[in-house]
């Protein structure tokens, strides 16, 4: 009785689940137009724990769905604008020397942009290596370490970064460590026509009106708990493992263009990140189990910015994007000698 | 469905059945058909291999075995992959996995049977959910539809190798049989004159023969000649037979005919001392054996006149007992001589040896223990042909002993007795006839082996000159050139005897012999003749080139073209009748039979005529059989040194007179004792 009760409180909170992204699905929609993958994969990030790396050309509103999702959530939320003089103190915060009402003078740390909720790096790439670096800690442990203090961000936090594809002059490409850090990098597409006309309907008429939050804080946490316990079989656990390790040139089931044109595939946080995104995918459908389908549809933006391709790949123009759908296409669902000790499936 | 109602009372698990039984179904098509599309490779496989085997074994390369156990390993091959492909294991849950692709679960149920090997304790609500979740969504799945069977890809593939196979099978197997190739032997080359020989030699004996033992003999040699004559033997095979036949003729030949004749010579001089019996002893020391038959009846049939007519003198009869009785115990006393004499000649031996041993031999004695050895031999050979006359004699000698004795008693029964011995003479009279007759089966078979020996010896050559030598002796000359000249040329004449041949396919060579010419003859030319018909129409004539041999040719009417060594070249100009012969006035022929007289040429003239035209004439047969008899005469008196006598025998049958009509050879009668 006791499992049939649990069951249904899960049933409950799976619809709950399913109910609260669509309410901020459609509060987003309000503003954005399509782009319907970058926002499941804005919100498998923010529900996650991780962070995403938006990258497209200008105008295509990158910026906006970060803004309109931090509307419809009720989370702080900072946008810095990254400039090859932005200095690391310009992001983390700094410590300056206050008077005090009795008129001595103290030390005082002054949070920078990083202490929100949800933080927007605009054009992340045009920052310095060291500007860049600051924000290592920061998406990683969730915490500033400024002088002999480290401060705690407030959960949850999410850096929401952009960058621009097409300008390199002036830029900084992410180092790899800092690349790794991103749980998905999510290609912000051209708008079809379609969705140009709407984009054009609602940005060249009145003003449009602000989003009113539709989630609080603790819904998100709540929900990023709900997709912690979602489990996942022994045989799509395999596949994911599988895929991840075709990434590499060595590996077993590595395609030859993955052989030809990688010099390193993804590493273990980056099947972390198809899990953890399969699942959310598997809530997002109100299923209770992540399947083979859920990581076949996140290991694109999961693992295309942790698949390092040679030389001779950036020569050929070839894509990571190409790599992954290779191996996709290519990896046998089930494999014989995987997921023998079933009862370990992983929850 | 609740999990409630799915779980097993007593246990911990879920009942998960409504999930596991199709997957499971699923699992057992995906094995089925990965079986069939392994099978199908396997299959396409085996059938190459089995058209190629086919095809390996329609020309013959390989076995009917071979072929069928290719095609069986094929076959097994086939339904070994068959049988590993659906034995072999499935990635798990594959089943489960097939059924949730084709109805788009998400893996719903293969989730849910990975959670439901879970303890209670291990498994979360969420599993739990995803269990019920799964358990209703598993009523709509069809493992039939999750997994259809595909038919194999290589199905054209095969259909096609099916009909290859088909339409190689329908071929004929090729056997490859050994040919069966007529096997050529170097056939033993015999003349056709020699076998004629043989032949005319073995119809006189033949009719001759009186015993089935020696027609019986003779048949076998007539085979033995026409096999020579068809070719049908080669060397080995033909000695083989003539050895074979020689051993038979050989066989039962037990009485040593001297040693017969010995003890019938000397029982006929016994026989000779009574004046009764005196013809007998004649008779038998004369070896006529058919005349001592006589006697002995003319005896016996004296003995029971005189019986009849009361009495005979009996001093005359006492000598005649004495004369039988010594004649019956002769040839015993013989043997015990003899036997005496080996024996007496053992013991010598058997002390001598022992001397030697004891004391060793000077060469003296050696040389004279060798001598006596030799004699003891020669005394066996002696006895044995002793015993095998006096098995012949046996009866002859009982006869003679109890006519002997009945002498003395009755004089009927003596005569009976005469008769019976009489009867004895005759039957070995009849059995050394019989010997005679084989002798000279034997001997003539002798003749031809030494012939073929020296035939061979001699090689081709000798075959071909003997080849000529017998076609000119039965005056066949080869028309020569010199016939080129030669005209149709008709002789007329009066002659005793007369002979003409004509020759040259009607190119005119014309030869002729003849003796003094007194006959009339002609011989026409080849060529077309014009003759006047029955009611005087013209009619023609075409003859062949032989003419018709001119009969009574006369004197030197017979002038020959020469022979050449060849065919001839050229054509007889008047070859289509001479253009001065008036076709429209015509010609008669008239045929004259010349008369024989008797008379002919001297013996000179004879024999130059038979060197120059061959032996096929009266006076030669003539002067050739008065030859011949001197020849064999010698012959048998051994005047002929044994190494030579097969050269003049031979020369004789070479020379002799031959058949002037071309066939069979007049042989000259064998000798009668050889």
């Amino acid at each position: 009785m006791a499992d049939t009760v649990d069951a249904g409180a899960v049933r409950a909170e799976v619809e709950s689940f399913r109910s609260s992204i669509a309410t901020l699905k459609s509060e987003i929609a309000k503003t954005i137009v399509g782009n319907e993958d970058v926002i499941d994969g804005v919100l498998m990030c923010l529900l996650a724990g991780g962070h995403a790396l938006l990258e497209g050309v200008p105008g295509l509103g990158k910026t906006s769905l970060v803004r309109t999702l931090a509307q419809a959530l009720s989370l702080a939320f900072s946008r810095i604008q990254f400039t090859p003089d932005l200095m690391p103190a310009d992001i983390l915060g700094t410590t300056i020397i206050d008077e005090t009402q009795g008129g001595g003078r103290v030390f005082e740390f002054r949070k920078g942009p990083i202490f929100a909720n949800i933080v927007l790096a605009d054009e992340i790439n045009r920052a310095t290596p060291k500007t860049q670096s600051a924000l290592l800690e920061a998406m990683q442990e969730h915490r500033v370490s400024v002088g002999k203090h480290t401060h705690v961000l407030e959960e949850p936090f999410v850096v929401l970064a952009t960058q621009n594809p097409l300008e390199s002059e002036g830029t900084y490409p992410l180092p790899e460590a800092q690349l790794d850090r991103f749980f998905m990098k999510l290609h912000v597409p051209f708008p079809s026509r379609e969705e140009l006309h709407a984009i054009l309907d609602r940005t060249t008429g009145e003003a449009p009106e602000e989003r009113s939050p539709v989630l609080a804080r603790e819904d998100i946490l709540r929900m990023q708990s709900l997709v912690r316990r979602v489990p996942v079989a022994r045989h799509v656990q395999d596949y994911a493992i599988r895929v991840v390790q075709a990434t590499h040139p060595d590996g077993p089931d590595a395609p030859d263009v993955c052989k030809r044109f990688v010099r390193f595939g993804a590493s273990p946080r980056g099947a972390q990140a198809v899990l953890l995104a399969a699942k959310i995918r598997a809530l997002f459908e109100g299923r209770f189990a992540a399947s083979i389908d859920d990581v076949r549809a996140v290991a694109l933006p999961a693992l295309r910015h942790r698949t390092l391709l040679n030389f001779e790949g950036e020569a050929e123009g070839v894509k990571t994007d190409q790599v992954i759908e290779a191996i996709l296409k290519t990896l046998p669902e089930t494999k014989t000698g995987a997921g023998r000790s079933e009862a370990q499936a992983v929850s | 469905m609740t999990s409630e109602a799915a779980a097993e009372p007593g246990t911990e698990r879920l009942s998960l059945e409504p999930i596991e039984r199709p997957a499971k179904r699923a699992e057992r098509r995906l094995r089925a058909r990965r079986a069939i599309l392994w099978a199908a490779k396997a299959l396409a496989g085996g059938l190459v291999a089995a058209a190629i085997f086919l095809t390996l074994r329609k020309v013959g390369v390989v076995g009917e075995r071979a072929c069928r156990i290719a095609i069986a390993v094929a076959g097994i091959q086939v339904l070994v992959v068959a049988v590993v492909a659906y034995m072999r294991r499935l990635p798990r849950r594959a089943g489960a996995v097939a059924l949730d692709r084709y109805h788009g679960l998400a893996d719903r149920l293969s989730s849910a049977l990975s959670f439901g090997e879970l303890g209670r304790e291990e498994r979360t609500p969420f599993m739990m959910a995803a269990i019920e979740d799964a358990l209703a969504h598993a009523s709509r799945v069809d493992p039939k539809k999750a997994v259809p069977m595909e038919s194999p890809r290589e199905w054209p593939f095969l259909a096609v190798m099916a009909l290859v196979i088909a339409g190689v099978a329908l071929f004929e197997v090729r056997k490859h049989e050994p040919i069966a190739s007529a096997k050529t032997i170097d056939a033993v080359e015999v003349t056709q004159d020699d076998l004629d020989a043989v032949r005319e030699f073995l119809r006189e004996i033949d009719q001759r023969l009186q015993t089935d033992e020696a027609k019986a003999a003779t048949h076998e040699f007539n085979q033995l000649v026409e096999d020579l004559a068809n070719r049908r033997l080669d060397r080995t095979e033909a000695f083989r037979r003539m050895q074979q036949l020689e051993d038979r003729l050989l066989e039962g030949r037990e009485a040593d005919a001297k040693a017969l004749e010995e003890a019938l010579k000397k029982m006929g001089e016994e026989l000779k001392k009574s004046e009764l019996s005196k013809p007998t002893g004649e008779a038998l020391s004369d070896k006529n054996l058919e005349a001592a038959e006589k006697a002995l009846r003319d005896l016996a049939k004296k003995l029971r006149e005189a019986q009849q007519r009361g009495g005979i003198d009996k001093q005359q009869l006492e000598k005649l007992r004495e004369a039988l009785k010594r004649a019956s115990e002769d040839q015993k006393k013989r043997m015990e001589a003899i036997e005496a004499r080996r024996e007496e000649l053992k013991q010598d031996l058997l002390k001598q040896r022992q001397k030697m041993g004891d004391a060793g031999a000077s060469e003296q004695e050696k040389s004279l223990l060798q001598k006596k050895e030799r004699e003891l031999e020669r005394l066996d050979r002696e006895r044995e042909q002793q015993q095998k006359a006096q098995r012949e004699l046996d009866r002859l000698d009982r006869e003679l002993q109890k006519a002997a004795e009945d002498l003395m008693r009755d004089l009927g029964l003596s005569a009976d007795d005469l008769d019976n011995a009489a009867q004895d003479i005759n039957r070995m009279a009849r059995q050394e006839m019989s010997q005679e007759e084989k002798e000279q089966l034997r001997q003539k078979l002798q003749e031809l082996r030494e012939m073929l020996r020296r035939q061979a010896q001699g090689g081709s050559g000798q075959m071909q000159r003997l080849r000529v030598f017998q076609q000119r002796a039965r005056g066949q000359g080869q028309s020569g050139q010199g016939g080129q000249d030669g005209q149709g040329r008709e002789g007329q004449g009066q002659g005793q005897e007369g002979q003409g041949q004509q020759a040259g396919n009607g190119q005119g060579g014309q030869q002729g012999q003849g003796g003094q010419g007194q006959g009339q003859g002609q011989g026409g030319g080849g060529g077309e003749t014009w003759i006047l018909g029955p009611n005087g129409e013209k009619l023609l004539m075409i003859t062949k080139g032989r003419g018709q041999g001119g009969q009574g040719q006369g004197g030197n009417g017979g002038q020959n073209g020469n022979q050449g060594p060849g065919w001839g070249t050229g054509h007889d100009p008047n070859v289509q009748g001479k253009t001065a012969t008036n076709p429209k006035v015509g010609t008669q022929d008239t045929q004259v039979q010349g008369a024989d007289t008797g008379q002919g040429g001297s013996r000179s003239e004879v024999i130059l005529g038979a060197a120059e035209r061959g032996f096929a004439s009266k006076g030669y047969t003539r002067v050739y059989r008065e030859y011949h008899t001197v020849a064999e005469e010698a012959l048998n008196t051994d005047e002929i040194p044994g190494g030579y006598r097969f050269y003049v025998r031979r020369y004789f049958q070479l020379i002799r007179p031959r058949d002037p009509s071309g066939g069979g050879a007049e042989a000259p009668a064998p000798p009668e004792n050889p």
